[in-house]
């Protein structure tokens, strides 16, 4: 009956973890995959093969990179070569 | 004689589990890690490229803008020569002098700009440069108008080149002139 209990209660706790460290894969690699192919178009001008969904929008000032990885979304914004402040 | 225990069955599976659980977190968190790094890297590669090719077309702009100024001035220095003897010539001179001086200051101190690089390495001996483009720019002798502008020795070339490298990144940037006979230069990342 102790065992069962356990059992129970250990399955809940992976389930949460597992759910919790999804999502920070998730964000990791959402934020990965957004920057190089935001990086890639700024430099090179296409567009490159991603796992994830992401959208690449030009603005004169700058390349913006969206994507959306299960429950995550990113956004990278990387200013052109002109247009940068440092 | 041996007493059967149902107390501790608790403790494997959750020992186990939060093994499994810190392994698991601690690899993510050591991707996160990695890939900041690698974040870090490359935006450090792109300011340093960036700010130097800015610089370049800085340059590249001053210097022909001040040639084109040297010209206009000799032209007019000729014209006032062959129809007046204007008392003030030599003023026109000094003000031809002081244009070319600007530009040899400029020059110079891309010159420096080069060195700067080579040894500065964006900050990082590790980072691997090359060598920032040479401004083959030459002043013929000057003649009895004053200095000459300056001319480009051979062909110019269509795109200057600044490159970084850091393995596994890579930054670049290309200076160029958009059109033929355009006087704006242009700076943009890009890989050669």
């Amino acid at each position: 009956m102790e065992f069962l209990g356990v059992l129970a209660l250990v399955i809940g706790l992976i389930e949460i973890v597992v759910v919790i460290y999804l999502r920070f894969w998730h964000q990791a690699e959402c934020r990965y995959w957004v920057f190089e192919k935001t990086h890639h178009y700024l430099f090179t001008k296409r567009r490159l093969q991603t796992p994830y969904p992401i959208q690449i929008f030009e603005t004169p000032q700058t390349v913006i990179g969206i994507g959306k990885c299960g429950s995550v979304q990113e956004k990278v914004e990387l200013p052109k070569l002109e247009a940068a402040q440092w | 004689m041996v007493k059967s225990s149902t107390q501790g069955s608790f403790h494997f599976p959750f020992l186990m589990f939060t093994f499994l659980g810190c392994m698991i977190g601690f690899g993510i968190w050591e991707y996160q890690r990695g890939w900041y790094d690698l974040v870090k890297r490359q935006l450090n590669l792109n300011c340093c490229v960036g700010k130097v090719a800015l610089k370049l077309k800085q340059t590249l702009i001053r210097v022909e803008s001040l040639n084109r100024k040297i010209i206009y001035f000799r032209a007019l220095i000729a014209c006032i020569i062959a129809l007046t003897k204007d008392p003030f010539i030599q003023k026109y001179q000094t003000i031809l002098s002081g244009l070319a001086f600007a530009q040899d200051q400029i020059l110079q101190l891309w010159k420096i700009e080069k060195i700067r690089w080579l040894v500065h390495r964006c900050g990082n001996p590790r980072i691997k440069v090359n060598p920032l483009p040479e401004l083959r720019w030459i002043r013929p002798p000057a003649d009895f108008i004053g200095p000459k502008p300056l001319e480009w020795e051979g062909d110019l070339p269509s795109a200057f080149w600044i490159q970084t490298s850091y393995f596994p990144r890579k930054s670049s940037a290309k200076v160029w002139k958009a059109l033929e006979n355009e006087e704006d230069w242009k700076a943009e990342w890009a890989l050669p």
